[in-house]
């Protein structure tokens, strides 16, 4: 239902902008693609949440009072495919999100550079969409992932300490279980919460930001003692002890959340973000903690920060120095990663929420993500495993052997391999 | 002079009536059909990712793909729930059409409550199930509550069962429609070969097999045509109630997957095209299949 309304509202905006392109189009010239900040902008948002509970709406206000003459439109989603269709038209909003099948060769077709802003050196992960020297998209907000988890359900399960080894995971799970609590749970049905497993968890068990890069050079990346093998064996292991959601092909996202606050769920793999929204679905604020994946036996167990979506500016936009100044205020001034409770983007801030400062106490080092390797999204979705958007986990809910699950991804990486002529390098 | 110029003859003005009457469904079918599909079947051709302004040409690789992976395909044995479901809403339509036709007591009412599942917005019916078939859902609940408790299931998690849970969406939602169609040719039977049978000391079910069925043959066809291809198609419900997932994916989830998780837009062309064969190959069976029998009859 709500996709239908935004696909509506989307439409509409769209009208509204070829309107008001149309109306400029006499007065533009020499004027066009002003310096000066002024006009009405549309930013594109993931965030309806924030749409609804009226965040959105106060930043447009105070950006406004900051520069007089400006108009911040908000454009949000759920689904990016109406975004995606509304760029192939060629009419989207000024302040765009770098959506993630867009390759680095692709950006300047979309984006105008933003290395006048003068930020690329202050804030992380400017590289990310970098291409040629020029910075296309600045970070939103950097993530951690980690395990969220209910301190009062570990509680009454009699666990005092967070586990930091794996079998402490796997004995804690136990305990939880038979204090009737669900241990970890998955969202199997909701399909992007499995991302983690598959998409984050090889690099931490490898303690190494690039290890996902560098299965483009195997075929066999998937087999039982690689980092992938590992972390898919670890889900395998959750779901056959029964460690997951009672009915685990049966589960609601949206249920899950009040479930983790109350406490009847004790553990979820997200990232940072995910505390705030536990503590809005009615956990009082010290009840949730976020601690490291304990990944290995060693107890040392590192993090991995990467970015959120990133901010960028289209290239064809009418008032392109409102839509820089207000990515730049976004950044700066707005607070948004706190309240999103995220990692600051710029390099001087520091987070100002408790979980966060407690997890980068609790990790013996946090590492920075690396850029994607685009040959890697060329194989795995030549091979149709969904690996960055969690479907490549569901199988092993329904596998009753793990060798042969394991092995079949093996075939279908090495066959995308050798389809696009991969195999011999 | 200008006078003469609007006196058009007859013939002249029923065409401009015609062409301006045809006009519009002429232009919404040519910009909402007729290009789409022209579209989709160069898209098919090319590898194109949905975004790029380039369509790199591929010819009939994309074709190849698809018969060279039998994943694919083997998603067509989920849609076989869906095509018995199909076939038992004819006959539940069937059935609840010919009460309905007789002269029972608020008739009316019961095919407006019959058909309301139809009229209902379709992506609201799979969330009305999905809190229904849920853990510790309303079903569950109800069977607890009339001490069935041995009848409870996981409705979607079992994997010999959540096909069959999902068809039964379909049957409930789209039987209606049926029904009404079934109901419209019930009532063109003409009368009197009900009332000459009925002389003649036929019974019920031999009025339905000599009479009733005979005269709605091409009826019974449409409704089959559409609850076949409908299965074929199957893909809302489980797009909305399971997200698609691997045990109850159809060929087309896994086209939608195949071009919006893995940006491959030509090969998703190429399958849907692949789908409008498959689905045109079973209607000409099933045309072949029920002529057969019209002679027998």
């Amino acid at each position: 239902m709500a996709k239908v309304g935004n696909r509506v509202t989307s439409a509409i905006k769209v009208a509204g902008l070829l309107g008001s392109f149309a109306a400029l189009l006499p007065l533009s010239g020499a004027l066009a693609a002003g310096s000066a900040i002024t006009g009405t902008i549309t930013v594109l948002s993931n965030r309806t949440d924030m749409q609804a509970n009226g965040m959105l709406a106060k930043y447009s206000q105070e950006f406004e009072k900051l520069y007089p003459g400006t108009t911040v439109k908000w454009q949000t989603f759920v689904d990016n495919s109406t975004v995606q269709a509304q760029m192939s038209g060629g009419v989207y909003p000024d302040v765009m999100l770098i959506l993630p099948n867009i390759t680095k060769p692709e950006l300047s077709t979309y984006f105008a550079p933003l290395n006048s802003l003068g930020l690329d050196h202050k804030v992380y992960f400017a590289n990310f969409n970098e291409y040629k020297g020029k910075v296309y998209g600045l970070p939103s907000f950097g993530d951690v992932n980690g395990i969220v988890y209910n301190k009062a359900a570990f509680k009454k399960a009699g666990i005092t300490h967070v586990p930091t080894t794996l079998n402490a995971l796997y004995k804690d799970m136990a305990l939880l279980k038979k204090a009737g609590i669900v241990p970890m749970a998955l969202n199997y049905t909701a399909k992007w919460p499995l991302a983690n497993w598959s998409n984050v968890l090889p690099d931490l068990i490898a303690q190494n930001a690039n290890w996902e890069n560098t299965m483009v050079h195997s075929n066999a990346p998937f087999s039982p003692n690689t980092p992938m093998g590992k972390a898919l064996t670890i889900v395998y292991n959750i779901v056959h002890h029964g460690w997951a959601e009672p009915q685990p092909l049966n589960t609601n996202w949206n249920t899950s959340k009040p479930m983790l606050a109350q406490g009847k769920f004790a553990m979820m793999f997200l990232g940072n973000w995910a505390v705030p929204q536990i503590i809005g679905a009615g956990a009082p604020s010290k009840d949730i903690g976020f601690f490291p994946f304990p990944t290995s036996n060693s107890g040392k167990n590192i993090a991995i920060a990467g970015p959120d979506w990133m901010y960028a500016v289209n290239k064809h936009s009418a008032h392109l120095a409102t839509a820089m100044a207000f990515v730049k205020w976004m950044i700066e001034d707005s607070g948004y990663a706190n309240y999103a409770g995220g990692l600051p983007p710029l390099k001087s801030q520091k987070s100002s929420v408790p979980q966060i400062a407690q997890f980068e106490r609790d990790a013996s080092k946090i590492l920075t993500a690396l850029p994607g390797s685009t040959t890697w999204t060329k194989i795995a979705n030549a091979a149709q495993l969904d690996l960055t958007g969690g479907g490549a986990v569901q199988p092993l809910f329904t596998s009753s052997n793990l060798d042969a699950t394991l092995q079949q991804m093996n075939q279908a990486w090495a066959s995308a391999r050798s389809l696009l002529g991969l195999a011999s390098k | 002079m200008s006078r003469q110029r609007f006196s058009l003859s007859y013939k002249a003005q029923k065409a401009v009536l015609i062409a301006a009457f045809l006009i519009l469904p002429i232009v919404l079918l040519a910009t909402l059909s007729l290009y789409p599909a022209l579209k989709l079947i160069f898209y098919s051709f090319t590898s194109w990712n949905g975004l790029s302004p380039r369509y790199p040409w591929v010819g009939l690789a994309n074709y190849k793909a698809i018969f060279s992976n039998p994943l694919l395909f083997s998603s067509f044995g989920h849609n076989f729930a869906y095509l018995v479901g199909g076939l038992i809403q004819n006959v539940v339509a069937l059935y609840f059409a010919l009460i309905l036709n007789s002269k029972i007591r608020g008739r009316n009412l019961f095919r407006a409550v019959l058909f309301m599942p139809f009229v209902m917005n379709a992506v609201a019916v799979v969330f009305i199930f999905r809190f229904l078939y849920g853990y510790q859902g309303a079903l569950d609940a109800l069977l607890q509550g009339l001490g069935l408790k041995a009848l409870e299931h996981d409705w979607l998690g079992n994997l010999s069962l959540v096909n069959w849970s999902l068809a039964f969406v379909s049957l409930w939602e789209y039987f209606g429609f049926n029904m009404v169609i079934y109901l419209a040719a019930l009532q063109s039977v003409p009368h009197e070969l009900f009332e000459a049978a009925e002389l003649d000391g036929a019974g019920r079910l031999q009025t339905l097999w000599h009479i009733t069925l005979p005269n709605i043959r091409s009826i019974v066809q449409i409704n089959l045509l559409l609850t076949i291809s409908g299965a074929i198609e199957a893909f809302n419900i489980p797009f909305i109630m399971t997200n698609g997932s691997p045990p109850t994916a159809t060929f087309l989830t896994n086209t939608v997957n195949v071009a919006f998780v893995f940006n491959n837009f030509g090969l998703a062309s190429a399958m849907a095209i692949v789908l409008l064969i498959i689905v045109f190959v079973v209607l000409i069976l099933q045309r072949w299949l029920v002529g057969i029998g019209r002679d027998a009859v």
